[in-house]
């Protein structure tokens, strides 16, 4: 019988081969970093130059959002809304800031809204046909249609656009009369 | 409660099995977010209100829970973890210096994102119309059955009748003191960059392919964009994608922490859009094919139930609870109309091969399939794939199936430029995760890895 001397038998384990590092493999070690470097920004300044959407991404709303950072933190969240959707919104802040949270507000009929395109201050009369989407500035108030009205006592107040809205107040002097308002009914 | 929630989901992802550290950021969020909604649902039901502290405190119990039950599970980190840890990223860094630019870059577009977000109120009609607004009612009324289904009010919002998954979390970050919601966006588009680092990282084994192929994918334009939005799509891109991509894992490797992974992905996801069923079924029956000789369909019927008792369970609360049941107007039967074939076929086709909207993604995405067809063919390749276009195509009948244009039954034009153009996300992290795992990818990888090795 054999015997192995001076072996130990390693059971259930692999041996493990010793690596060694050579300079060489340092080198290429190095070289190919360098390579994924190159290759990296390469390909993504590929990206950015060649394509419409990533250069739209990177130059314009990445960059356009760092850049503005700085200003735009500056406005309140009201201001930054109203810079976006306009005339609309603010108006819409407007009736929230001069109603109690339990006003019912009636509101004129949709085709009476005077936008941009009839020499008003509206951007889009659509906005305030989504009656979810004009709810959605002035909550917990309710918005009404004047065409939904059959009797006015559930009414807290009139939102005055374009001068709509003052028949509700036949007394009001004429030269008094704002263009926007929100008014109290009685 | 943000923290909260992530540290909640954080526990499940790790009770589940999960071990890898981004793994675990990524899912964190994600399963918090779909635990929370259940749970509010839940105590809503049971006549509890929705508030932060109701919120706080089932959180607080589950992860109790979770930390008693699974205690056994739960090794304690050992003395020499931090060491470990160390030695790991130096010896990784080491191998992969080069990935750093990309990285780097990688960090810069996700923090310009997240400013962006964090920065702009909402104002995204959909969001506006929906979601958000959901969610302020929910905050200020502390219950789901509130004055958004009132018939008096008539909002007559479709969206206000989507699963409440988003508006809950929503609700939560307005309960716990944040001016805007967005935290749960930005949430949400770290999550899936780091899921995505984690899935491409364990693939490839090479960080420089893994970093750049997460660039890849976060940057496609139209998807980053609307990441900054208060809109649904990035995080069901994240619940079906992703919750695909572990159910396709289980069915290839058969780990049970990627089947219950995927499984609760999708359940989540059924909580927010009811489009994830279309990911879900190709799951399904991906699971069936892995059983069919056991003639045990266990884990497929797991996943329905899983998929399909949110869906049920929402479907009853709109019909008897809020009386506010919305039809989409789908055509339950076949039926062939060329005009119709024709106008969606233009619209699609003009949406999806769009590199302003896409840039290259689905290029890429093609060029690849297409090598699998030339020379690389290997069979989980060919089924990931086929999986793929699967879902596409059952993505894309439902658009033909869909009533449109108030009972003409012409296209909508906005649903496919602006529905069908945001709901093609969910297939961004299965298509990427193709790309890499590609026996082409893998040809190349291997050559980079030896260079480094």
């Amino acid at each position: 019988m054999k015997k192995n001397k001076g072996k130990k038998k390693s059971i259930g384990k692999r041996p493990v081969k010793k690596v060694t590092k050579t300079k060489g493999t340092f080198i290429f070690r190095i070289l190919t970093n360098l390579g994924y470097c190159l290759l990296g920004v390469t390909l993504l300044y590929l990206m950015y130059s060649q394509n419409v959407g990533y250069n739209w991404l990177y130059g314009s709303l990445i960059k356009g959002s760092l850049d503005s950072r700085a200003q735009v933190s500056e406005l309140t969240m009201d201001q930054r809304i109203e810079s976006k959707l306009g005339f609309d919104v603010r108006y819409l802040h407007f009736l929230r800031d001069n109603t109690p949270e339990d006003a019912v507000i009636l509101f004129p009929p949709v085709d009476s809204i005077k936008t941009k395109k009839d020499g008003g201050q509206f951007a889009d009369n659509r906005y305030f046909s989504n009656k979810t989407w004009t709810s959605y500035f002035i909550y917990p108030r309710k918005m009404v249609y004047e065409t939904q009205v059959e009797d006015l006592e559930q009414i807290s107040h009139i939102a005055i656009m374009n001068f709509w809205g003052y028949k509700y107040f036949p007394d009001a002097p004429k030269e008094s009369r704002a263009e926007f308002s929100v008014l109290p009914l009685q | 409660m943000i923290l909260i929630t992530f540290i909640l989901g954080f526990i499940l992802a790790y009770a589940i099995g999960f071990r890898k550290p981004l793994l675990l950021v990524g899912l964190a969020y994600p399963f918090g977010a779909g635990v929370l909604c259940i749970g509010m649902f839940g105590l809503d039901m049971a006549g509890i209100p929705i508030s932060a502290f109701s919120g706080a405190s089932w959180s607080i119990v589950l992860i109790s829970i979770l930390l008693y039950t699974g205690r056994s599970q739960f090794e304690l980190p050992k003395p020499d973890f931090i060491q470990v840890q160390l030695d790991e990223i130096k010896n990784s860094f080491q191998k992969n210096w080069g990935a750093l630019p990309v990285f780097a870059f990688l960090i810069y577009v996700l923090y310009g994102i997240s400013v962006k977000a964090m920065l702009w109120p909402t104002a995204a009609s959909d969001s506006v119309a929906g979601y958000d607004f959901f969610a302020k009612i929910i905050a200020n009324e502390h219950t789901l059955n509130n004055s958004a289904f009132d018939t008096e009010l008539d909002y007559g919002s479709v969206r206000l009748t989507y699963p409440p998954l988003m508006p809950i979390n929503y609700a939560m970050a307005y309960m716990s003191g944040w001016v805007l919601p967005k935290i749960v966006n930005v949430l949400f588009i770290i999550s899936s960059a780091s899921l995505i680092l984690s899935l491409l990282n364990s693939l490839s084994k090479n960080w420089f392919v893994a970093v750049f192929m997460t660039v890849f994918f976060i940057s496609t334009p139209e998807f980053l964009a609307m990441s900054a939005l208060t809109l649904t799509n990035i995080p069901t891109s994240l619940y079906a994608g992703f919750g695909f991509i572990f159910i396709y894992k289980y069915f290839l490797f058969g780990n049970r922490p990627d089947f219950f992974g995927g499984t609760l992905l999708l359940c989540f996801g059924m909580w927010l859009r009811s489009e994830v069923i279309l990911f879900a079924l190709a799951g399904i029956l991906l699971l069936i094919y892995k059983d069919f000789k056991k003639k045990s369909f266990r884990s497929a019927l797991q996943l329905s139930i899983a998929v399909f008792t949110p869906y049920v369970i929402w479907k009853v609360f709109l019909d008897y609870v809020v009386n506010a049941s919305h039809q989409q107007g789908i055509r339950m039967y076949f039926f062939y109309d060329p005009q119709k074939i024709e106008d969606l076929v233009r619209l699609i086709k003009q949406v999806t091969f769009s590199t302003q909207y896409y840039g290259w993604l689905i290029m890429v995405f093609l060029a690849f399939s297409f090598s699998l067809v030339l020379k690389f063919k290997r069979k989980e390749n060919a089924i990931l794939l086929g999986s793929i276009f699967f879902i596409w195509g059952l993505y894309v009948l439902l658009y033909y199936q869909m009533e449109n244009e108030f009972g003409t039954g012409r296209i909508s034009v906005p649903y496919i430029t602006a529905g069908y153009k945001r709901g093609i996300f969910s297939f961004f992290p299965i298509m990427v995760y193709f790309v890499v795992s590609s026996s082409f990818m893998q040809f190349f990888v291997k050559k980079m890895n030896k260079w480094v090795d």
